[in-house]
């Protein structure tokens, strides 16, 4: 990209995104801004993170981390495109890694449960020995079915789940996820295209007639 | 009755970024085209949609009340440990730092060239040291004994002379002049 192009570019976010004013505003040591910010995106940034961990406690504390980087990375901050773009870069890359690290370093059930996922209890392991129901077909309640679906969004793999959170939740377009995830447009593009395959065929028999789709 | 217009694979594909608004226009066209014209085709396209809207439910855990204050109390903390400097003067410690680390690796580069240079005998340094005599090789050879020499040397027969090994050239008889 040439350098005008670069300057308009900056320009466009500087004038377009309120977020950049408030990230300038950061990069200016204005602690209001930065509280300003967390606030805005706390949610966003846990509700990403948990459904890639699993786990609401370690979701606030990666978020946490975010929003640390956020403030160190203030003096290098560029106003280039969106904030948001900027902001779940840092989200990815910490995520990823917590998963990484995680899978060096296994976590022990001290139960010593062996028909476990990694996230403890399958939910809809706990769900089947509920006594709600008939077996197959039942009517879910709405917190069972937030389960059958977590359980089914677990299945995917990382980088999946990554694509469809910003793709759902942020409605990201596939160029902004493809320079969240250092990927290019068509990758991603297969990402979203396997996932919600997948997705679909996990949950084919709930869409059919509200049975327990087998995961 | 028309035959159904199946997808193919690579327009199966095609389906989730076409419902994403993620394909061009002509690709749009095509992939409308048949799924008004295939069952299977609007029924995939139907549960895509349904299986998308069921991720609305799922669970999405806040922030606890106290998040971005606990966020911003770790950071002051983190910001006051790390240095007492003020962020201007730290840049310049560390350009500063920097010059010295650099001009000690130069120093250092050189006093290392310098002893291996001292260290490590120089071929030449004999064939320097030994010049002079050999530059007189072939008179000394000529002397043969180094006695002989000792005792013209201590006998000082030839101190008027300025160079005693000078050779004399002795005039021809025939350049003589008629006397």
């Amino acid at each position: 990209m040439s350098v005008a192009a670069d300057n308009d570019t900056e320009l466009d976010s500087k004038t377009l995104d309120p977020d950049v004013q408030l990230m300038l505003r950061v990069k200016e040591d204005d602690a209001a801004a930065f509280e300003q910010l967390v606030e805005l995106y706390q949610n966003r940034v846990i509700g990403v993170i948990y459904h890639m961990v699993g786990n609401a406690e370690e979701a606030e504390d990666l978020a946490q981390e975010v929003f640390l980087r956020v403030y160190r990375s203030r003096n290098g901050y560029k106003p280039v495109g969106k904030f948001s773009t900027w902001l779940f870069t840092i989200t990815n890359n910490l995520a990823l890694n917590a998963i990484r690290d995680r899978k060096r370093r296994p976590l022990r059930d001290p139960s010593g449960g062996s028909d476990s996922g990694p996230l403890g209890p399958r939910p809809l392991e706990q769900l089947a020995s509920a006594p709600s129901g008939a077996m197959p077909s039942r009517i879910f309640a709405k917190g069972e079915m937030s389960e059958i679906i977590r359980a089914a969004v677990q299945q995917l793999s990382e980088e999946q789940r990554m694509a469809v959170m910003l793709n759902k939740f942020e409605d990201m377009s596939y160029r902004q996820i493809a320079e969240i995830m250092n990927k290019s447009e068509m990758a991603v593009k297969s990402l979203l295209s396997r996932a919600r395959s997948t997705l679909r065929e996990i949950l084919d028999p709930y869409l059919r007639d509200g049975s327990l789709p087998e995961i | 009755m028309g035959q159904e217009k199946r997808l193919t694979g690579e327009e199966r594909q095609l389906l989730v970024a076409y419902l994403d608004n993620e394909v061009p226009e002509e690709i749009a066209a095509m992939l409308e085209s048949k799924i008004a014209g295939s069952a299977s085709a609007r029924r995939e396209v139907e549960e895509l949609r349904r299986t998308w809207d069921l991720l609305d439910f799922l669970p999405m855990p806040e922030a606890s009340t106290d998040f971005s204050q606990r966020t911003i109390e770790v950071l002051t903390q983190k910001e006051k440990r790390p240095s007492p400097l003020p962020g201007a003067v730290k840049s310049w410690g560390i350009k500063v730092g920097s010059a010295a680390a650099v001009i000690a690796g130069l120093i250092a580069c050189f006093c290392l060239g310098w002893a291996s240079v001292a260290v490590v005998p120089d071929p030449n340094h004999e064939i320097v040291r030994d010049l002079p005599v050999l530059e007189r090789f072939d008179e000394y050879r000529a002397v043969q004994s180094l006695l002989f020499v000792r005792a013209l040397r201590d006998l000082k027969p030839l101190e008027d002379i300025e160079d005693p090994f000078r050779t004399v050239e002795v005039p021809q008889n025939d350049e003589q002049s008629p006397e």
